[in-house]
């Protein structure tokens, strides 16, 4: 079994970019205050970045344990959502999905979703060792003979984990 | 998505402020203000200026005040609805302005779905039957339609209207019409008299999509993918509708954030031609004679337009093509 964690690093850069939105739209709602446009506008964003932080904590608390048969969130402070569990049998739909930070798509990060009938996980690729979770839900994925995106199948690939090379030692 | 969605709406809110700066920097860059070039000109004409009134104005809208302070006061006026005032017309920018935003937006809206109406199915013909008669054909109407400039096209169609039908093509709505609140007639009129303009505007846009979108899709249909899918049996419509045609898509949609204050600049001289009452020559007259607060915010206008249309192509490219470029940068 692995365990995984977002990195320091990652959640600071996070609450950074949750506080500098916070710091700048929730002035900009408060001079707004009473026009209905911008108010709503800036209070929204404010709200948004507000969220984004709480987010932001959440996965500062949040591990992934990955084993064998499946994938398993625990929640080190808040045991209602620990527990939840992705068991590769179980596993109907499988994306990795990127998401540029620049037009020309050579910086961003990727989205792992597992899903099964019940529980749905969606992980950054700024997860610590997100590279063995990637291939385990591949290898997963081929063995359920799960439907693809061309998208999906090209993203594995430039992680380095290519789909073609797994289905034959599959 | 969700991180995603914070990733730019971070990089929006900045961006506004500072445009909002400069365009506050270049509303104020010319020497003196309104009020100076409005005195020279009374002088010139021999007439005496009421300084008392005009020092009144000055005070009453803060121009006397330094310019960090008339930037904030301005950007906060902005924030409450409050758009200033115009010195030029003597009223507020708010009333001023009145139905022209909502036209311009109308005019640059019907133009823009004109335009994909129009040059898509032409694109995806022409590229799919390269060097036919009607291919050749329909390059030739493109290379004029990109030649000729839409002012022009503007004359020839009021001249034509004039000379054919006798009648007169220009305005975006029946006299009885201007003016008065929003009604069913008034929509009808509108609509009637929009296709001119939207087709004068949306003209050299079709014929440049065209072109965009028949290389575009002329470049994906030589790939190895789609000469695979030929070979599998594939049926040509589902071939082309799978994957060539959403990836020569992918230009369009990063250009939606500068489609819009496109359409609505471009079309200033075509609003003079046409006699339209939309925002275009309002704007060049604001910048002619300093009308700051006027001028100002239709710049912030186009600028608020651009981050607006660059925020929903960032998203829409995301959604729609979700694939990491093979030879990028490793992932952070």
């Amino acid at each position: 079994m692995t365990i995984h964690r977002y990195p320091h690093e990652t959640l600071r850069n996070d609450y950074l970019r949750a506080g500098a939105g916070l710091l700048i739209c929730a002035p900009l709602a408060i001079v707004a205050w009473g026009t209905s446009f911008g108010m709503w506008l800036f209070l929204g964003m404010s709200a948004l970045f507000a969220v984004y932080g709480l987010r932001s904590w959440l996965r500062s608390i949040t591990e992934y344990r990955l084993t064998g048969d499946g994938l398993t969130l625990t929640n080190t402070v808040l045991s209602s959502l620990s527990g939840r569990y992705v068991p590769w049998t179980d596993l109907n739909k499988l994306t990795l999905r990127f998401f540029p930070l620049r037009r020309d798509r050579s910086e961003g990060w990727m989205q792992l979703t597992v899903r099964t009938a019940h529980v749905r996980f969606s992980i950054d690729s700024t997860l610590e060792e997100f590279n063995a979770i990637a291939k385990a839900a591949l290898a997963a994925g081929l063995r359920n003979e799960l439907p693809m995106t061309q998208a999906t199948l090209e993203n594995f690939q430039a992680l380095g984990v290519d789909p073609a090379h797994m289905n034959e030692s599959a | 998505m969700f991180r995603y969605i914070a990733h730019r709406l971070l990089i929006m809110a900045p961006t506004l402020v500072a445009i909002s700066f400069v365009v506050f920097v270049v509303i104020q860059l010319p020497p003196g203000d309104y009020l100076t070039t409005l005195i020279e000109e009374l002088r010139e004409l021999g007439e005496p200026a009421d300084l008392k009134q005009i020092e009144a104005l000055r005070e009453e809208y803060g121009l006397d005040k330094p310019f960090m302070l008339q930037y904030l006061d301005w950007a906060a006026g902005l924030l409450q609805g409050n758009l200033g005032y115009s010195f030029e017309y003597e009223q507020p920018v708010a009333e001023v302005v009145g139905d022209r935003l909502w036209l311009s937006f109308i005019v640059s809206f019907a133009t823009i779905i004109f335009t994909w109406i129009v040059a898509f199915p032409i694109g995806v013909y022409s590229a799919t039957h390269q060097y036919s008669w009607a291919d050749n054909s329909l390059t030739f109407i493109g290379f004029l339609g990109l030649a000729t400039p839409n002012f022009l096209l503007a004359l020839v169609m009021v001249y034509l209207a004039n000379v054919w039908f006798g009648t007169e093509i220009g305005g975006l709505m029946d006299e009885r019409y201007i003016g008065q609140p929003w009604t069913w007639g008034k929509i009808v009129s509108i609509l009637e008299h929009l296709w001119i303009p939207v087709i004068v505007i949306g003209t050299s846009g079709t014929a440049g999509m065209i072109r965009r979108l028949r290389a575009n899709l002329l470049d994906e249909l030589q790939k190895q993918y789609v000469v695979t899918g030929r070979a599998k049996g594939l049926p040509p419509f589902k071939l082309l509708m799978k994957y060539p045609l959403r990836m020569s898509l992918n230009p369009f949609i990063s250009d939606i954030g500068d489609l819009l204050p496109q359409v609505i600049s471009g079309a200033v001289i075509v609003s003079v031609v046409l006699n339209l009452p939309t925002t275009g020559k309002m704007l060049y007259d604001a910048l002619l004679s300093q009308d700051m607060f006027l001028a100002g915010s239709f710049l912030m206008f186009l600028a608020l337009l651009t981050v607006i249309g660059v925020l929903i192509s960032d998203l829409a490219l995301a959604l729609l093509d979700p694939r990491i470029r093979l030879q990028g940068r490793p992932i952070k």
